[in-house]
């Protein structure tokens, strides 16, 4: 006993001067998605050992980003918020409205965040109303992920899959007809509106206009996005089951297409293994002026304490930056969101040896915030949208019905101003 | 309080005028109870008193702020086409499944209490699923279920049925979420029935005997059954609790989907007020739950207590 209690002792002691002696700064960093781990443990290792004053000390993981604004709104009437968080880009707007998120540009003015690698463009992903909340730390956009066996077995060429809708659900419905329980496609619906946001700005269209004060995705480009998701089941051969049994079918080499984020790339290669060829593609576009929404995280910082938010500028630049950047991408499949990353010195050679990475990449030129829908009914408008989908996908609703009925539904959830 | 009472009476050379032991012992009563008191304030009443005000108030979480908007909460719960939605699920999940579950939880205990042999193995087994945790059991029934390489597709196919997407089908979600409630709730029942059977005196079987009701249904519906009346009211209060408190499978399973056709009052209940904030409109919905489930409860007591006299005097 007296050994363990010396020893802990010595121990405390020594934890003491060390920490007396580097960390003069420990900041509480928390994040959503546990599997998130793999980034996050090794940029704070990283960053730890090139700036020994601060400490990185992680919270234990919130399973999604929608619990992880749940915890940070109690902790928040508590007074013990972290100091740093990887907000999802759909709950930015949300803790923002509640004043749990604060612009940082005071830090960004004395920054020159352009000559390191951050463009306007990933900047504006986490502007509102002009004002800069935070760095995006990954981004990711719906990409085609694609099972090249099933392709070439159905005749289609899996280096150069169509880049029309209508070519490309003429395959799918092909892949479907080689039977033996095969399916052609499956367009995830996710557990929000994402995906549809997707659809929508596929054909050049947005859910509200630009100062947000009338809904305008049940114009042509919604008709035209809820028409296409009716045919991806009637001639496309999507079935309609479940997002978790449809992945299954997918890393089983049982279904042809499957659109999900980019950021699931090495979740899949790691699932499918040897068992098919899988490869990533574009997305087919409806319009010149296609878009798309980006899923993905911001860093934001919470702390007020000067010392501490100093500590944490460093850190959030240094995970958003080249370093951090070249953690995230390998390990997830996001794409950087540090332009310095894609170069040489970084990223290059792994996107040559990994092309299914770089479709994203390809992708962000188009990519556009997600939509965050004013007000505070933002989740449920979200679940409304995915549920008048799915009934799409059962045959229960008509396109045109089901966009009719979530436009009178989203209105009357929007705030009373619009 | 006996305790206290114990030395105060054992000193009768010293007696006090009543009214002083009186207080005294009001005095340490208060100071000994008082902890818990405490606790029971803090933990319990505390919370629920907390709720039961915040369902008066349009609270969201996190937005500073609330109005008192008196009995609004309630008044739309009953107007909420959403709210409708999941009371209609619930209801419908519970008329298929206390029945079922009471029904078959009786079938299993008569005939493990018959077996001689196999009688604790199939215990254990029915009471498998109470004992096992629900959300563990709810992701293997998912694999089983998968609508297209799921075993119990496979099975179907072998006789040419389906294959039946049970739970990515709006028409079959919900009776597929029953079918696992049933599973689940035999073997609780069984339980019940189990302990119920074994009460029961053997001189009335005898008895039952020499009128002519030595087997079978006859013997089941002149003995077994009325003996069983107050487990089985007990059982059927407790499946129904149990019956509209779903909520594990809902998450695991389906989210409420496809198409809002398994949501149910809790889930209603944790997407209002977790998911979209409305700390206001879901403390009513608990509060009503609540209501509900104590009125409930005090029925079963009601109705219980007469029974169980009458009962008593047919035995002896």
């Amino acid at each position: 006993m007296r050994v363990f209690a010396s020893t802990l002792a010595a121990g405390l002691m020594a934890a003491g001067m060390a920490s007396a002696a580097h960390a003069d700064t420990v900041l509480d960093v928390y994040y959503a998605w546990p599997e998130m781990e793999v980034i996050h443990t090794p940029i704070a290792a990283a960053f730890m050992a090139a700036n020994p004053d601060v400490k990185i000390s992680y919270r234990a993981a919130a399973p999604d980003y929608s619990e992880a604004a749940q915890t940070l709104i109690r902790q928040s009437m508590g007074g013990q918020l972290p100091d740093i968080h990887y907000v999802g880009f759909n709950m930015l707007k949300p803790l923002v409205t509640r004043g749990l998120i604060k612009p940082i540009d005071d830090l960004v003015a004395d920054d020159d965040l352009t000559a390191k690698g951050y463009s306007e463009q990933v900047l504006s992903l986490a502007k509102i109303d002009g004002k800069q909340y935070g760095l995006p730390f990954a981004m990711s956009t719906p990409v085609v992920y694609l099972n090249a066996d099933l392709v070439a077995k159905a005749s289609g060429n899996p280096d150069k899959i169509p880049t029309d809708w209508d070519g490309f659900v003429a395959l799918a419905g092909k892949i479907a007809a080689l039977g033996d329980g095969t399916a052609g496609m499956y367009y995830e619906l996710g557990s929000d509106d994402w995906t549809t946001q997707n659809l929508v700005r596929n054909f050049g269209g947005q859910m509200m206009n630009d100062d947000e004060t009338a809904i305008t995705f049940d114009g042509e480009a919604g008709q035209k996005a809820v028409a296409l998701f009716k045919r991806f089941h009637t001639e496309g051969g999507q079935p309609a089951i479940d997002q978790r049994s449809a992945r299954q079918m997918f890393t089983a080499g049982k279904l042809g297409f499957y659109f999900a984020s980019a950021g699931g790339v090495r979740g899949f290669e790691k699932q499918i293994g040897d068992r098919f060829h899988l490869r990533t593609a574009l997305q087919p576009l409806g319009s010149a002026n296609a878009t798309m929404p980006t899923g993905g995280m911001v860093a934001v910082i919470l702390t007020d304490d000067p010392a501490k938010r100093a500590a944490a500028w460093r850190f959030v630049k240094f995970a958003t930056g080249p370093e951090g950047q070249t953690i995230v991408v390998p390990n997830t499949g996001y794409m950087p969101t540090n332009t310095i990353a894609l170069s040489k010195d970084y990223l290059s050679a792994f996107y040559e040896q990994h092309p299914n990475w770089y479709t994203s990449v390809l992708q962000t030129p188009r990519a556009r915030p997600w939509f965050a829908w004013p007000g505070e009914n933002g989740v449920q408008i979200a679940q409304i949208i995915h549920d008048e989908m799915t009934g799409i996908a059962n045959g229960s609703t008509a396109p045109d019905a089901a966009l009719a009925d979530m436009t009178s539904e989203v209105k009357a959830l929007l705030p009373a101003t619009n | 309080m006996a305790a206290l009472a114990g030395p105060a009476l054992s000193r009768p050379e010293a007696p006090m005028p009543s009214w002083t032991v009186h207080a005294a012992q009001r005095r340490a009563a208060m100071a000994l109870t008082a902890p818990a008191t405490l606790l029971l304030v803090a933990l319990l009443l505390g919370p629920a008193m907390l709720v039961l005000v915040l369902s008066f108030t349009n609270a969201s979480l996190g937005l500073g702020g609330m109005t008192f908007v008196g009995l609004g909460n309630y008044a739309r719960m009953l107007t909420d086409p959403g709210f409708a939605t999941s009371l209609r699920n619930t209801a419908l999940y519970v008329a298929i499944v206390v029945p079922a579950s009471i029904g078959l939880g009786l079938a299993a205990a008569i005939l493990i209490e018959r077996v001689s042999v196999f009688g604790s193995f199939y215990r254990a087994a029915y009471f498998l699923p109470v004992a096992a945790t629900l959300v563990a059991l709810s992701t293997a029934w998912e694999a089983i279920l998968h609508p297209s390489f799921g075993l119990a597709n496979m099975a179907l196919g072998l006789v040419g049925i389906g294959p039946i997407r049970f739970l990515s089908d709006p028409a079959t979600a919900l009776y597929t979420l029953a079918g696992i409630g049933i599973w689940q709730l035999v073997g609780f029942n069984m339980i019940l029935f189990l302990a119920g059977l074994s009460s029961i005196p053997e001189e009335l079987y005898e008895a039952a005997a020499i009128d002519g009701a030595d087997r079978g249904l006859k013997r089941f519906l002149l003995v077994t059954w009325p003996m069983l009346a107050p487990v089985t009211l007990f059982a059927t209060v407790m499946t129904i609790i149990r019956g509209f408190s779903v909520f594990e499978t809902v998450v695991v399973l389906t989210e409420g989907g496809p198409m809002r056709s398994t949501t149910v009052i809790l889930y209603t209940f944790y997407e209002e007020g977790f998911r979209y904030f409305r700390a206001g409109y879901a403390s009513a919905i608990a509060v009503s739950f609540f209501l509900f489930v104590t009125t409930l409860s005090l029925l079963q007591m009601r109705l219980a207590e007469p029974r169980r006299t009458r009962n008593g005097g047919a035995a002896s």
